[in-house]
Parts: structure tokens; C-alpha cells; sequence
């Protein structure tokens, strides 16, 4: 049979993805840490703010979503724009 | 200011589980760098892992921390499938496996009410890994094409790999994880070896076996799925009994009463035999459950888990197929090698010479490529 299976037992707990950033800096005012990532996952959307100079992005996203994702889509929309 | 356009290099994430490889998939998709829905996998593997885990929920599929939580190395790809991230999926293998005929099929990923996420396929692979439901049976079924592909010793299986690979990115707009196990040029059936003193996996073949004539006497695939999944349930509760009582003696007297449940007196005859060269070879030490989970690894001996220590010349065959294969072949969104060496399905040290090849192979092949390497902490 096809039916491979781990010697693991119990397969050991442990994350293989490192925990990502939620504070990043700013495109606008260069603030570091300054923006902030709200995720509206039943809306599917996100949106980064910087509280310094209130400058802000938002974008879709999806359940796999994470803040850092929103924060590159604005990164990638502000060098779109200039 | 560093965004995402920028990095058009390849990602390369090297793991030693194979379902560790899933977490960096989803996050590529979750990074919108891989498209969310109808992506094409390319498996090279000895293994063909598509199986799903008993009673995995939708919610567990929606929830990554819960789902990395719950898979394995050979039920980590079906969840893609009923997210819709893969709609259609490779499955290159070598000579020596024989899990799942050559061929081009079509099944459906959905959630039963009962058993949670399962594949209509009626084929042995699925049914006797519990795996299997008919699609009326399927709430939200997503379609999955699976293509396998045997490569024997012929260069032609390779250009006619190619050629059908080559549309199939195509068709998917470029948008394919290729994947490879290296147990692909290599491979060991990790529990021949177990409680070899025991003559273990021999008595565990006559105990488990499921063949495609047991399959045929059934009316139904599903019947025949209901049929084995009793079976392993009642297996099941009487190891973990043993696990429960090994520590006293006596526990061999009750052996009857546990086994009253399995009506075939050959098998009951198979397991207190087993039982008692176990504990007379390995006495305390014996991990029962394992011996468990060794047990259903098996079915129908035409079909069994790969067991083949390749020659060098038969590694060289295939690295060098692999190597032509990828050279006229557009640029993957992420590659994933498993090293498959802390389960024992591929020695560490062949495992070594074999990442370093096909490392070197995947730069010929792309250049642009960052590797990651995610595998020390499951070595260590």
C-alpha cells in the first residue's frame, strides 16, 4: 500500500514559520514602526495606517493573510505610483 | 523601500517533513505571490501523499496554525485541493512505486458529514487509507485532476513528461509548485526494519492486508471503506489496551477476551503470535501504538510502501532525468524539496549528496533562486 507513514508519535509541536512583523515604517513620513495593520478577515480586507502623518493603504486579502502582506501590497503600490 | 515586484527570484525551501513544505506554500499564497485558486503541483516523490487525515474538518483547512497542527507527511496536499489552491497535480514517481496506477483521473475534494474532508476516488490507496467518500457524499467538492507518471529507465518518458507538463503550466498560467521528495531517488520502507526480532512487519502483513480481491467482493467502494475502517478501529483500541496493561505480565491472559471483536481466526492467530514474540524479544520496550500505526501501513502486498535502496547508477539515472526534465521547463513560483530523512524513508548521509545535486540542478536550471534551508530544527 501507498500509505507512508511518520514514526513520528505524537509529531512534535513546532511551528516552522517564523512569527511575522506587525509594526513597520513608514513610506511617507520614514517613522520607524510607526504603521499599523488592522486585518477585517470576515471583510477580507486590510488596512495599514501610519499614526504619525495618518497616511493609509487598504487592500483585499484572504484567510492565509498576514499584516506583512498588506504592508508590501502598499510598499508595491506606492513604487507603482512614483 | 523593499516590495514584492522586486524579488522576482525563486523562493527554495528545503524541509525534512514533507508536510512542513505546506506552511510555506500557503504563505506564498497568502503573500498573493502564488495565485490563490486552480495552482498546479509537481510532485516527484516515491510516495504518492494524498491522503487525508481521518475526521479533518473544513474548519481545520481555514485555520493554518490548526491545520499544520493536524497533518502528516502523507495528508498534506488534499488540503490545498479543497481550498482550491490545486486543482490538478503531477505525480511523478520512480519504477519501484506502485501506489497508484499510471493514468489520468478525476476526483473531487469535499467534507462529508461524517468523516470530515475525503476524495471520490474508488481506488485502493484511498479506500483502505479510509480516505475515500462517493462525491454525493462531498459538500463543497473542489475538482482535482492527478496525473501519474511512472519514469522507467527511457529518456522518452522524460520528453513526454515534458511535453505534457509544459501545456499543463500553460493551462495554469504559469502558476506551478514544483516539489520534491528526495526519497524520490532513494527510498526505505522505514518499518521493515522494526522489532525486526520479531519478524514484526511478516506478521503485520497477514494481520493488515487489504487487496483489490477483498475490494471486489464488496458491492461498494464505501462499503468496503466502512469494512476496513471497523478493522482498524477495533486494531486500534486493542493496542492502545496493550499500551494501557504491557507493563503486567498477565495482560497476555486477556489477550482472548480483546480479540473477541475480530472474527477471522487466522488473523487472531497472526496477532497472539506477534504479540508474544514481541514481548518475549523486546519485553517493556515494545511502543505498541507504533506497532499500530507500522500495521496500516500495509494492504495489498502489489502495492506496498516502497522499499528500494537505489545504486548509485540508478541515483545518477534519475538525477540526470530530473536534470533534463527541468532545463526547457518555465520557472516554478516556489520550489519545496523534503529531505524525508528524520522518518527514515531516505539515510541522512544519502540525503546530504542528494540535496547538494539537486540544489545544483534546480541553479543550472534557474539561476534566480533563494534557498532556504527549514530543516535543523527537525534534525537536531
Amino acid at each position: 500500500m501507498g500509505r507512508r507513514k511518520s514514526k513520528r508519535k505524537p509529531p512534535p509541536k513546532r511551528k516552522n514559520i517564523q512569527p511575522l512583523d506587525t509594526q513597520f515604517n513608514c513610506p511617507f513620513c520614514n517613522h520607524e514602526r510607526s504603521c499599523e495593520v488592522k486585518m477585517d478577515k470576515p471583510r477580507n480586507t486590510g488596512r495599514v495606517s501610519c499614526r504619525v502623518c495618518l497616511e493609509d493603504f487598504q487592500c483585499a486579502i484572504n484567510y492565509l493573510s498576514e499584516a506583512v502582506d498588506v504592508y508590501n501590497e502598499w510598499i508595491d503600490a506606492c513604487e507603482s505610483a512614483n | 523601500m523593499t516590495g514584492r515586484k522586486k524579488d522576482a527570484r525563486i523562493p527554495l525551501h528545503i524541509v525534512d517533513y514533507h508536510n512542513d513544505a505546506l506552511g510555506f506554500i500557503l504563505r506564498l499564497i497568502g503573500s498573493k505571490k502564488l495565485n490563490f485558486k486552480d495552482n498546479l503541483l509537481i510532485h516527484f516523490d516515491s510516495h504518492p501523499d494524498l491522503l487525508v487525515e481521518d475526521q479533518l474538518k473544513k474548519s481545520h483547512i481555514y485555520d493554518p496554525e490548526a491545520l499544520y497542527e493536524k497533518v502528516n507527511i502523507e495528508t498534506w496536499i488534499l488540503p490545498m485541493v479543497f481550498a482550491g489552491h490545486v486543482s490538478e497535480i503531477v505525480w511523478i514517481k520512480p519504477k519501484w512505486s506502485t501506489q497508484i496506477d499510471d493514468g489520468r483521473y478525476e476526483f473531487h475534494v469535499g467534507e462529508t458529514v461524517d468523516n470530515g474532508i475525503k476524495i471520490s476516488g474508488p481506488l485502493l490507496y484511498f479506500i483502505s487509507g479510509l480516505a475515500y467518500a462517493p462525491y454525493e457524499k462531498l459538500n463543497e467538492p473542489s475538482k482535482l485532476t492527478l496525473h501519474v507518471i511512472t519514469w522507467s529507465s527511457s529518456k522518452e518518458d522524460i520528453i513526454n513528461t515534458q511535453s505534457l507538463v509544459l501545456q499543463l503550466i500553460k493551462n495554469h498560467n504559469e502558476s506551478y509548485i514544483l516539489d520534491i521528495d528526495l526519497d524520490f531517488f532513494y527510498t526505505l520502507n522505514p518499518f521493515i526494519e522494526m522489532y525486526k526480532n520479531a519478524n514484526m512487519y511478516d506478521h503485520l502483513k497477514h494481520i493488515y492486508k487489504f487487496t483489490s480481491k477483498d475490494l471486489s467482493s464488496f458491492s461498494s467502494a464505501e462499503l468496503a471503506q466502512n469494512k476496513r475502517r471497523e478493522f482498524i478501529e477495533k486494531m486500534e483500541t486493542f493496542f492502545r489496551y496493550l499500551e494501557e496493561k504491557a507493563e503486567n505480565s498477565s495482560f497476555m491472559s486477556n489477550l482472548d477476551c480483546k480479540l473477541e471483536g475480530i472474527k477471522d481466526e487466522k488473523i487472531v492467530g497472526h496477532i497472539k503470535t506477534l504479540i508474544k514474540e514481541l514481548f518475549n524479544s523486546y519485553s517493556n520496550e515494545v511502543d505498541w501504538g507504533m506497532v499500530h500505526i507500522a500495521g496500516s501501513t500495509i494492504d495489498d502486498e502489489a502495492r506496498e510502501v516502497p522499499h528500494h535502496p537505489s545504486s548509485n547508477d540508478e541515483m545518477d539515472q534519475y538525477i540526470n532525468h530530473l536534470k533534463m526534465f527541468l532545463n526547457d521547463i518555465y520557472k516554478p513560483k516556489i520550489i519545496t524539496i523534503a529531505r524525508s530523512s528524520q522518518d527514515d524513508y531516505c539515510p541522512s548521509h544519502i540525503a546530504d549528496m542528494l540535496q547538494e545535486r539537486i540544489v545544483k540542478i534546480i541553479f543550472d536550471s534557474f539561476t534566480e533562486v533563494t534557498v532556504h534551508n527549514n530543516y535543523e530544527q527537525a534534525i537536531q
